[in-house]
């Protein structure tokens, strides 16, 4: 009978699904923190597997049965955090990825620290324009603004063992001077440091910079990431010259930091482990795990189960339902981000800032930060970012159809009349975007302005972008360097350069002010600058703020200590669980 | 010594197959709007560090000569370098090969177990509440989107019974990896005798491989079943079964054998199709394969790896077609005469 043999075949099927299943059960224990440095003792502890083809790009650790020198680390905790994609490229004068800035800001230092501080919600924050030692225990700053003195710390070794000294500050400053990119760019045109020779050493642990120029935000530069302090000589030894140098310091971080790299498997996962020599306190996590988990769904679907510590990028929709759950802390933190709608100065017809005007008075603000953000933004009401020194609310702007009427028929285009369609060019997968360009086109249509949505491939949407060939577009711009005039000077600098100035923005008393504002030591003048190019851009809008998004990290409430950074950073070491 | 001159036949074919598959490729990458200078460096490039980084990745040459270079460089084992993993892609590939290789092939191989007996069963039963089940089943496999399938099972089996280990990679986080040798961790850890990893890397293939082979079943099973269907109603099978031989001999046997070529043939294909496919299955269950690593490429713009996937893939699938006409000829050996 064919009946048998099929109530063979299916109970042999259940017997191997049930089986698959089973061992699912058997090994998933669902006890609360992974503590992985208790593994089960493996036959082989394998080291090996490390996929990376060349040979060199072992990573500056002593080979694996060393650590048992050390076996207090073996009790620290470890934090499991989900995170979206790949990290990799660690080399702070080359590195442009969020996630790799992270591990840089965790194994190396800076020279100086943002000070600690609390926003007006009572949130810790690190406040921009206060400073706090870090490397550099004590500074001097000459009344010019040209001189500044860096007592170090004596006791700060590279994870490699050498000493941090005056020496070693300077030669990582060099290198930076060596590599086009922004870190270069920072030192050398915001910080005003063009060559080495401006840095003296004057003893073991004292150093010098001198500035052809005063510089108010000398300072806040040291404090960016990309400013960490790395081991110029150890990377010229091991990796060598040129090319080679900059693949091998881009696979191996050098710093000073609490964390040291143990084991990166590209698209899998990225393990940090606590310097057993660091200068500082030990961390209480001594092990920091990256786990690839590319589904938003199941970051939080780990985050809801307890399965991970923590979880980054959190759809926007899904954030505000973590508050449910008392087992998470979720914290939204506004920042210093904008996202600019460029309104094609450059390009006829709008070219015409009365139609520029008109746009600006269209876009439904508020709906668009409920609806679009979930409420997870803040209004921008200026083209400072708010918080910033200087800030004024200076945009006129707000949702007003009438007003936007009266404009586009004072520019000659009554009801739309004589406007060809304009085309909004979105850069792919960004839902906050695409939806925000939808709610604008909407509005726009009921202006009688036809406006279509074009999504392009991130290459093509960069590439265009600075080619300053999209009339409408969105911008998202969060200012490294925490400061108005560094701001000002980057979206609207006169230049004929591709960033960031994207609809060549042009007016000479703008120029004048920023080039002021570069130089001007005293807060109060350079704060009435400020206010004044705020007021020069409300005639003439070469773009508009929809908003400043918040910074949304959700983590188990069993973790304290987190504090907001301005540049969204966070630094692992400060985290705890008491 | 013919099957012999046949392998070697269409092994020689291979050759102009993949070279224009690798001409293909690369222009294809290359024609793409948009230039990876842009966001290889950061925004705040300045026009020189552009024209420099241009040049530095030869994309200031004409295309036919990129092409060259490219090639030479393929000769040598150089599949070039990925920026975003900062990887010769060479070895990324070696690295998540394998992963997709052991997800596919236990998938498929789960399709194959649950898929042919249905089929057959579902032909000698025809119009009976089990071929309708199975019309229901194969409708399933192809009509539900995959990623739709591994976030319910996720949703049911991780999230709400707990039975199922997180989708956190290939093994818990408090297991360590077992010795690589080929790069699958349920195999080494089975060669190696490592217990402990060897239930975790099958509890964390379980989910995927289920997931997979549903939608692997439904091709499978259609396809065995017509050809089973075929089989049946001719007249061997008839007379065989009027001559009063046990019905399972013929239908496991004489039908069965005859109608199991378009069955192979669409194997291969599913076979080829989903080693660089299942990107959906990858992405859902945070598998870090092939699929996933060349789609997160193609968002970036980072040419080698979309290439060098490509052509792995493309070798892949030629090979296992040129496995399939050797089963042919075992199948049937009049193929090769």
């Amino acid at each position: 009978m064919p009946s048998k043999y099929l109530r063979t075949i299916l109970s042999l099927l259940l017997a191997v699904a049930f089986l698959l299943t089973a061992c699912g059960g058997a090994a998933t224990p669902t006890a609360a923190p992974a503590q992985p440095t208790q593994a089960p003792a493996q036959p082989e502890p394998t080291k090996p597997p490390e996929p990376t083809e060349p040979p060199a790009p072992e990573p500056t650790q002593p080979p694996a049965e060393a650590p048992t020198a050390a076996p207090a680390t073996t009790e620290g905790k470890t934090l499991l955090i989900a995170v979206s994609g790949d990290i990799a490229g660690w080399d702070p004068a080359a590195s442009i990825y969020w996630l790799a800035n992270e591990v840089i800001i965790n194994t190396h230092d800076t020279l100086v620290d943002y000070k600690p501080g609390t926003d007006d919600a009572g949130n810790a924050v690190r406040k921009v324009g206060d400073f706090a030692p870090s490397l550099a225990e004590s500074w001097d700053v000459s009344p010019d603004g040209q001189k500044f003195t860096f007592h170090l710390i004596k006791n700060a070794k590279f994870h490699n063992g050498d000493p941090l000294n005056a020496q070693a500050v300077k030669d990582s400053f060099a290198r930076i001077l060596a590599i086009p990119g922004l870190a270069q760019f920072l030192l050398a045109d915001v910080a005003f440091v063009k060559s080495a020779d401006q840095i003296v050493v004057d003893d073991e642990y004292t150093v010098t910079f001198n500035l052809p120029q005063p510089n108010p935000i000398f300072l806040k530069v040291l404090q960016e990431m990309n400013m960490v302090i790395v081991n110029a000589a150890q990377i010229a030894k091991e990796g060598g010259e040129g090319d080679a140098g900059l693949q091998w310091a881009a696979n191996n971080p050098t710093g000073t930091g609490p964390y040291v790299l143990d084991k990166f498997t590209p698209g899998e996962e990225l393990v940090l482990k606590a310097d057993p020599n660091y200068w500082g306190a030990e961390p209480e996590f001594t092990t920091v795990i990256y786990k690839i988990v590319p589904s938003a769904e199941n970051r939080l679907l780990l985050l809801n189960n307890g399965d991970v510590d923590m979880v980054y990028e959190i759809p926007l929709k899904d954030f505000g339902s973590l508050k449910d759950n008392p087992n998470i802390s979720a914290y939204a933190t506004p920042t210093f981000g904008n996202l600019y709608m460029e309104l094609g100065r450059n390009l006829p017809p709008w070219d015409n800032p009365k139609l520029r005007q008109a746009i600006a008075y269209a876009i439904p603000y508020e709906t668009i930060i409920n609806e679009v953000t979930y409420g997870f933004a803040k209004p921008a009401p200026s083209w400072v970012p708010v918080g910033l020194e200087g800030f004024i609310p200076a945009s006129p702007y707000k949702y007003d159809l009438e007003k936007a009427a009266a404009l586009l028929k004072e520019a000659g285009h009554e009801g739309g009349k004589g406007l060809p369609p304009v085309t909004f060019y979105l850069k792919q997968g960004v839902p906050e975007e695409e939806q925000a360009a939808v709610y604008i086109q909407a509005e726009l249509a009921k202006l009688g302005i036809t406006m279509d949505i074009q999504p392009l491939s991130l290459a093509a949407h960069s590439e265009q972008l600075q080619k300053h060939e999209l009339p409408f577009t969105f911008n998202f711009w969060i200012p490294y360097v925490p400061d108005p005039v560094y701001h000002l000077y980057w979206n609207f600098l006169t230049t004929d350069s591709g960033c960031c100035n994207y609809t060549s923005f042009s007016n000479a008393r703008m120029d004048e002010i920023i080039k002021a504002g570069l130089i001007e030591l005293d807060p109060a003048k350079r704060d009435k600058l400020v206010e004044e190019a705020q007021q020069i851009l409300v005639e003439d809008p070469p773009q508009i703020a929809l908003y400043h998004p918040t910074w949304n990290l959700a983590m188990k409430s069993s973790i304290k200590g987190y504090t907001y950074y301005p540049d969204t950073l966070l630094r692992f070491a400060q985290l705890s669980t008491k | 010594m013919r099957t012999f001159l046949f392998i070697l036949k269409r092994a020689i074919l291979l050759i102009p197959i993949l070279l224009g598959i690798s001409a293909l490729a690369f222009t294809m990458t290359h024609i793409l709007p948009g230039d990876p200078t842009y966001i290889l460096l950061s925004p705040y490039a300045k026009a020189e560090d552009i024209a420099r980084k241009r040049a530095e990745l030869g994309l200031d040459k004409p295309l036919y000569i990129q092409y060259g270079i490219y090639l030479q460089d393929l000769l040598q084992g150089d599949m070039g370098h990925s920026y975003r993993t900062q990887q010769p892609v060479l070895s990324d590939l070696k690295q998540r090969f394998p992963v997709s290789f052991e997800l596919t092939t236990l998938s498929l191989l789960l399709a194959i177990l649950v898929g042919v007996p249905m089929g057959v069963q579902a032909a000698v039963r025809k119009d009976t509440w089990f071929d309708h089940l199975t019309r229901v089943l194969s409708t399933g496999g192809v009509s539900i989107p995959i990623f739709w399938t591994g976030i319910v099972l996720i949703f049911i089996l991780y999230y709400k019974l707990q039975i199922a280990p997180a989708p956190l990679g290939r093994l818990d986080t408090t297991i360590l990896p077992p010795r690589q040798i080929t790069g699958m961790y349920s195999f080494d850890a089975l060669v190696t005798g490592n217990w402990p990893a060897f239930k975790s890397a099958l509890s964390h293939l379980a989910l995927p491989v289920v997931t997979l082979a549903f939608a692997m079943i439904a091709p499978i099973l259609r396809i065995t079943r017509n050809s089973m269907l075929e089989s049946l109603g001719s007249n061997y099978v008839r007379t065989a079964i009027s001559l009063g031989l046990k019905r399972h001999t013929v239908i496991y046997t004489d039908a069965l054998r005859n109608s199991l070529l378009p069955v192979v043939t669409s194997i291969g294909l599913i076979y080829g199709w989903s080693l660089g496919g299942e990107v959906l299955v990858e992405a859902v269950f945070s598998w870090p394969g092939m699929g996933y690593y060349a789609v997160n490429s193609i968002i970036n713009m980072d040419f080698a790896p979309v290439q060098g996937f490509v052509l792995v893939t493309a070798t892949i699938y030629v090979t296992v077609n040129l496995i399939l006409d050797i089963l042919y000829t075992v199948i049937d050996p009049r193929i090769a005469r």
